[in-house]
């Protein structure tokens, strides 16, 4: 008899050779290519490619995160929300590597496995106890963690910053609140009186309290059953478990420890599992767009200027056309290596664009068919390429992007103008949470392109109106710790 | 030139046959299955994650190409699944078929419905349990062991006794234990 998975796997193999040739690759390279560039694009500007509004709504809050605090959360994921922690003292003094990214601490109640979980570009990054990153493989939309103990923890690909989805077995702690595993309360166990757990024979125990047997429990290979008084079983796969933990009948939760064949009681678990369902969350905070008084590659540059800053400050001039109070001396500026063009143009024409780049995936379903007014605006050198968002290319955020791509970063936006000063502007890298803006090409040999097609995009600088304002494309090139700008005044 | 391009390529040029072969398996016809992968490529490509080798990308795109598959299924409207189904039968019932013209056994996954075809590969040639291609496919358990059951079925008509396509006699971890974790 042949098995049906060998007849499967002969195919495949005939196939393989079938299918051989460059025929594939010459054909639709530059395809994939083109769709791939496209849509990182648009990730680092903060659209994604499947929802533009479907962005996870974050914990949000008045206060104002200063720059030279811990940013956490690239501006391809959230950029305007930055999640503000600290590495526990008690961590830091234990031999656990925490890396300076992470954003929780997940604990293998099976193993005590610590790992950690951050966010990068958009997507998990999850490191070992020992600071080595560990896979994490999608699933459809989601990303998946094997633990140690064959537990599996799905992320959401596009990534709520605020929180990761309760799992059963797993102990999630935002970082900030992370004291290790040996003083986590919710892990530590104390021996219950009178309770013990007999060994029958080598693969047979009885759990008693009080001389009262509570249950039996037997292995065969890696599977342990457990048969409560109740009648009630449950089974259990012991592979790669060195720590079981058991639902007694009365609520409380009786930890094994699994040593081989062996199964010793450890003890009790002292502080009973939160409910089901319940979400560890860290302290998000919006942030707006700092203006940095002299752009620089540091990343603790300390602003003077911020958009939410009153008129008397957005007075004070800041030096780079993506922040508020900066002063433009022309309608127009750019250079042989960095100039921007663009013009006024309708909703529909925008929309007529993303329906030819995406086909009916977002942006192009958020875009009205319209002619309500919108802008376009491209760079008119097609070879300047980078990590592109709609951060000034100086800012901290830019910069790390720049790093995680080892990539020039690239920054395309607009701003409302009034009497040659900056007075409104976008949330940078956030056309994720402020619908109307993105930032992207057509593909290879094609220029930057950046789109205007929701003015509400653009907040006020402060209590500074944008009522009539004009609206700027500013472009913005960082490479090496230089940095190169470019603006436009657009037709009204 | 992106530090993922390279890898890319590589992956096109190299491992595209692999690809292609697991996605007809999916897919039973070969243009079909170049969509699927190439879908499968945009899909892991665009992810934040810069793949340092294309072993380690080949996997990421060969486990996307189920998703992709029935994500691309789901995307059709019903009237089209239906005339999928009508010219994968060849217009004949699956059950009609004579046994001598399926001598292959790509033409009898490819007289399955895609659901079932999809289970099919992931149990018998990705070896996953229930569970697993319940979560890679993003369907119900249950629904998972009906379509094996049922494909099981047709799969021993159209193959002959001589095949074993049973999934119970492949031991099928319907119900895995738990893993050392509360019930």
């Amino acid at each position: 008899m042949s098995a049906l998975s060998e007849l499967i796997d002969g195919a495949v193999r005939e196939d393989a050779v079938r299918l051989g040739g460059a025929g594939f690759a010459t054909d639709r390279f530059g395809a994939v290519r083109g769709r791939v560039a496209r849509r990182r694009a648009a990730r680092s500007a903060g659209v994604g490619g499947a929802s533009v509004l479907g962005v996870g709504v974050l914990a949000v809050g008045a206060a104002h995160v200063p720059w030279n605090g811990m940013v956490f959360g690239g501006p391809a994921s959230s950029p305007s929300v930055a999640c503000v922690t600290s590495t526990p003292d008690a961590v830091a003094g234990s031999a656990l590597t925490v890396p300076a990214e992470a954003l929780f601490a997940l604990t293998d109640e099976a193993t005590l496995a610590v790992y950690f979980v951050g966010w990068r570009d958009g997507y998990p990054v999850v490191w070992d106890q020992n600071g080595a990153e560990v896979e994490v493989w999608p699933v459809g939309d989601q990303a998946e963690l094997t633990l140690e103990s064959g537990t599996i923890v799905r992320f959401p690909d596009w990534p709520d910053l605020g929180s990761i989805p309760p799992v059963e077995g797993v102990t999630v702690t935002p970082i900030a609140d992370f004291v290790g595993v040996e003083t986590d309360p919710r892990l530590q166990t104390a021996p219950v009186e009178g309770f013990t757990l007999l060994s029958v024979s080598g693969v047979d125990w009885e759990v008693n309290q009080d001389g009262v047997t509570l249950a039996t429990a037997h292995r065969e290979g890696n599977t342990t059953t457990f048969t409560f008084a109740d009648g009630a079983v449950k089974e259990y796969d012991l592979e790669g478990v060195r720590r079981l933990t058991v639902e007694l009948p009365d609520g409380t939760e009786a930890i094994f420890r699994v040593d081989g064949a062996e199964l010793t009681y450890e003890g009790s678990l002292v502080v009973q599992s939160e409910p089901a369902g319940q979400t560890a969350t860290v302290t998000c905070v919006t942030t707006t767009p700092e203006p940095s008084a002299s752009p620089s590659p540091s990343l603790s540059a300390s602003p003077s200027v911020s958009p939410s800053a009153s008129p008397s400050e957005i007075a004070a001039a800041a030096e780079s056309p993506f922040y508020c109070g900066f002063e433009f001396a022309s309608d127009r500026f750019g250079t042989d290596t960095l100039r921007v063009s663009g013009a006024r143009t309708t909703a529909s024409d925008i929309r007529a664009t993303f329906s030819d780049w995406y086909g009916n995936q977002a942006p192009t379903t958020v875009v009205a068919d319209s002619d309500s007014v919108a802008y376009r605006a491209a760079l008119e050198q097609a070879d300047v390429r980078g990590a592109t968002s709609t951060f000034d290319p100086a800012s901290p955020e830019a910069i790390q992007v720049s790093r995680d791509y080892d990539m020039p970063s690239l920054g395309f936006t607009f701003v409302a103008v009034s009497d040659g000063k900056v007075v409104g502007t976008v949330a940078p890298g956030s056309a994720g949470e402020t619908p109307g803006v993105a930032v992207d090409s057509a593909g290879e040999g094609s220029p930057e392109e950046a789109f205007l097609w929701d003015l509400d995009a653009l907040s006020p600088c402060g209590a500074v109106s944008i009522e009539g304002a004009q609206i700027y494309a500013v472009a913005g090139f960082g490479h090496d710790g230089d940095f190169a700008y470019s603006w436009m005044r657009l037709a009204e | 030139m992106a530090r993922w391009e390279p890898v890319l390529d590589e992956v096109m040029r190299e491992r595209s046959p692999r690809l292609l072969a697991y996605a007809r398996l999916l897919t039973g016809d070969d243009a079909e299955a170049q969509d699927v992968l190439q879908d499968a490529l945009v899909r892991s490509f665009s992810r934040g994650r810069a793949f340092d080798n294309a072993n380690l990308a080949e996997a990421y795109v060969r486990r996307a190409i189920p998703s992709v598959f029935i994500d691309r299924l789901r995307r059709r409207k019903a009237a089209e699944r239906a005339h999928d189904r009508d010219v994968s039968l060849g217009g004949r019932d699956v059950l009609t078929l004579d046994r001598d013209v399926v001598i292959d056994v790509r033409a009898a996954l490819a007289a399955l419905p895609p659901q079932e075809r999809a289970c099919i590969v992931l149990r018998f040639y990705d070896d996953l349990t229930v569970p697993q291609i319940s979560a890679q496919l993003g369907i119900a358990e249950g629904t998972v062991k009906r379509y094996l059951s049922d494909a099981s079925g047709k799969l021993t008509r159209l193959l002959g006794e001589d095949v074993d396509a049973s999934t119970g006699a492949t031991g099928v971890p319907v119900q895995p234990a738990m893993k050392g974790a509360r019930p």
